[in-house]
């Protein structure tokens, strides 16, 4: 497959629904956002950015441990721009599709949230959704997906409302 | 990875909001981990 140019776009960002996990124990706060495929954290207040893991791991797989502190921008040119890599962040159009296909993809123990998530910067569709260069939440949804058996779910609806102050976004319904 | 689809025939798009979408969040506890790095 060849390498085409992007087509520009000025305007709003793609809107779509991913999953995200809460990690009880997590040093940065039980409150923050995880990927749900990758052992990294979405920052608040600043744009989540993809980050190309072939490149990180042909330079140095240290620079994996956290992808943020990092120099940026580490394999942005080898990001999402070809077809044939993975690269990217991931969202789906549709919620439902989003829990079916990705619920059971994270790790057990963990709060599993959904909601709405911007994309902007370079962008591939997709059949059922979208790869990005660049995101940010829009909104979780407030009943947790899935909640670890020895968790209460008042406990954990409260650290999803945790992570909306914290991210600053609103409430998402599918 | 999670199954998005095949591609579709669309090129490649960019874009660049007029507005970056990402808000003020709310004020909490120093995070070191969020702090700017030298790159």
């Amino acid at each position: 497959m060849t390498e085409r140019e992007a087509r520009l776009i000025v305007g709003e960002p793609l809107r779509a629904w991913r999953l995200w996990s809460l990690v009880p124990g997590c040093p940065k706060g039980p409150q923050t956002l995880h990927s749900c495929y990758y052992e990294v954290h979405w920052p608040a207040g600043r744009p989540m950015r993809a980050h190309c893991v072939e490149a990180i791991k042909r330079r140095g797989f240290s620079a994996w441990l956290d992808p943020h502190s990092a120099p940026a921008p580490i394999g942005v040119e080898e990001g999402v721009r070809r077809p044939v890599c993975g690269c990217g962040i991931y969202a789906l159009k549709d919620p439902r599709v989003a829990v079916e296909r990705w619920v059971s993809m994270i790790k057990r123990g963990r709060i599993v949230v959904l909601g709405e998530v911007a994309l902007w910067g370079r962008v591939l569709k997709h059949e059922d959704g979208y790869r990005a260069e660049y995101a940010y939440p829009i909104g979780l949804c407030a009943k947790p997906v899935r909640v670890p058996e020895d968790d209460d779910e008042e406990i954990a609806s409260f650290l999803v409302e945790m992570a909306r102050r914290r991210y600053g976004v609103g409430l998402s319904v599918p | 990875m999670v199954e998005i689809g095949k591609p579709t025939e669309e090129p490649e798009i960019e874009i660049l909001p007029v507005e970056i979408p990402v808000p003020e969040p709310a004020p909490t506890e120093p995070d070191p981990a969020e702090e700017p790095v030298p790159a």
